[in-house]
């Protein structure tokens, strides 16, 4: 099974992922968790320059997602969903389709066709989409890195999370045109909720998704 | 005009390719010469990676290469185009075709296809094939990096992908024999761009 989280910045994406995992986990699952930019050698070199680097065309910044994403999914994707362990991963496929196309303008079309290429089509069985407002999310993050900074000069914002206002909502925008495109496995679930009450509407989401697994296959 | 210059490690392209800036500079042309992966700060950067890296998936390596085109594309090539300069480019995107779409199996169509719209289709007037045998230039190569690996076996298999593209899109592709000597290679490809100048 493998399973997406999505979402801006400051929405929860992160903490869902852990939440989801030790339940999978406290039920004898074995679960793999990763990160996007990231989770291979290659991927966190790709991270650094995406985060810190120089600021970059659409183009190249949508290709490097894509190399990124393309070798997380030949070492560590592919093989663990072979073993027949559950893989979450905080952003996939989704992020690149809403920041590079949503925030930054670029076609929908090629963009998708040619991630699909990268990952030789693997796509998430289920995607969580956490939806908020972007100015809310905007004082999430704001709140973060204060408290970041008050616990000891953590590293200023980098350059995606820095992003403007308006990229912000025009990133929402495109989430929300996403989860009606592939709504066949996109979740929408409103990230004001309490993270508790999160949690719950997605391992309901993905044990349903189990015992239909389990049904087809038996079938 | 926009050329560019493509063959195995060894084979003489960066040595053409900064002949020709030479004649065309002394013609009084405005000439940018660039090389790949390269030309910009992420371009160099991904170079590294790419030619010191660890081993990479072949999907990643594609778009790897991809990345460091659009880069250069965006940044340098179409400035340069559009204020009408030549632009020269040691390597573009038949070596993607030849290394990640036939060598590495990808496919040419589908290397063609996903990695066009990152560099606004950009596809250069004339892409000069310097061929040469694998032993000469193996010989000629001083430091094989990871993409070439220093392995014959891999420069033949890279040898018959170039010929491949260079059937496969003869109004482009012009394969020049690398074996001669470097004045008689510069001669011939200036001659040839000599006549593409003219059809403008």
């Amino acid at each position: 099974m493998f399973i997406t989280f999505e979402g801006i910045d400051g929405s929860g994406k992160t903490t869902q992922a852990e939440l989801l995992r030790a339940h999978l986990e406290s039920s004898g699952r074995t679960v793999r968790i990763a990160r996007e930019p990231g989770g291979t050698e290659l991927g966190e070199r790709i991270r650094d320059l995406l985060l810190d680097g120089p600021a970059l065309s659409p183009q190249a910044e949508a290709s490097l997602f894509a190399a990124a994403r393309a070798e997380l999914v030949d070492r560590v994707i592919r093989p663990e969903l072979d073993q027949g362990h559950v893989v979450v991963l905080d952003r996939y496929l989704d992020s690149s389709l809403a920041y590079q196309c949503g925030g930054r303008g670029l076609e929908l079309e090629p963009v998708l066709a040619w991630n699909r290429f990268c990952v030789g089509g693997l796509e998430p069985d289920l995607t969580f989409l956490l939806a908020l407002p972007a100015e809310d999310a905007g004082t999430r993050v704001d709140r973060r890195l204060s408290l970041f900074r008050v616990d000891g000069g953590e590293s200023p914002p980098d350059r995606i999370e820095s992003e403007s206002l308006e990229f912000r909502r025009a990133v929402e925008e495109a989430y929300r045109e996403l989860a009606r495109l592939f709504s066949e496995r996109v979740v929408e679930i409103d990230a004001e909720l309490p993270k508790e009450e999160i949690a719950i509407k997605v391992r309901a989401r993905v044990e349903r998704f189990e015992r239909a697994a389990a049904i087809a296959a038996s079938a | 005009m926009f050329v560019t210059f493509e063959g195995i490690g060894g084979a003489g392209k960066t040595t053409q390719a900064s002949l020709l800036r030479e004649r065309l500079v002394d013609e009084g042309r405005d000439v940018v010469l660039a090389r790949e992966p390269g030309g910009t700060p992420l371009g160099e950067q991904l170079r590294t990676l790419l030619l010191k890296g660890t081993r990479i998936g072949p999907w990643a390596e594609t778009a790897l290469f991809t990345a460091a085109r659009a880069e250069l594309v965006d940044e340098v090539l179409s400035t340069a185009l559009e204020r009408g300069a030549d632009v020269i480019c040691d390597r573009y995107i038949d070596s993607s075709l030849a290394y990640q779409g036939i060598a590495r199996e990808i496919g040419v169509e589908q290397v063609l296809t996903w990695s066009l719209p990152p560099i606004r289709g950009l596809l250069p007037d004339r892409t000069f094939l310097l061929l040469v045998d694998a032993e000469t230039a193996r010989a000629r190569r001083k430091n094989p990096d990871r993409i070439d690996r220093g392995d014959p076996e891999f420069a033949r298999m890279l040898d018959r992908a170039y010929r491949e593209l260079a059937a496969r899109f003869p109004e482009r592709i012009v394969p020049i024999d690398g074996s001669g000597s470097v004045e008689t290679v510069a001669e011939e490809i200036y001659g040839r761009v000599r006549e593409l100048s003219r059809a403008d």
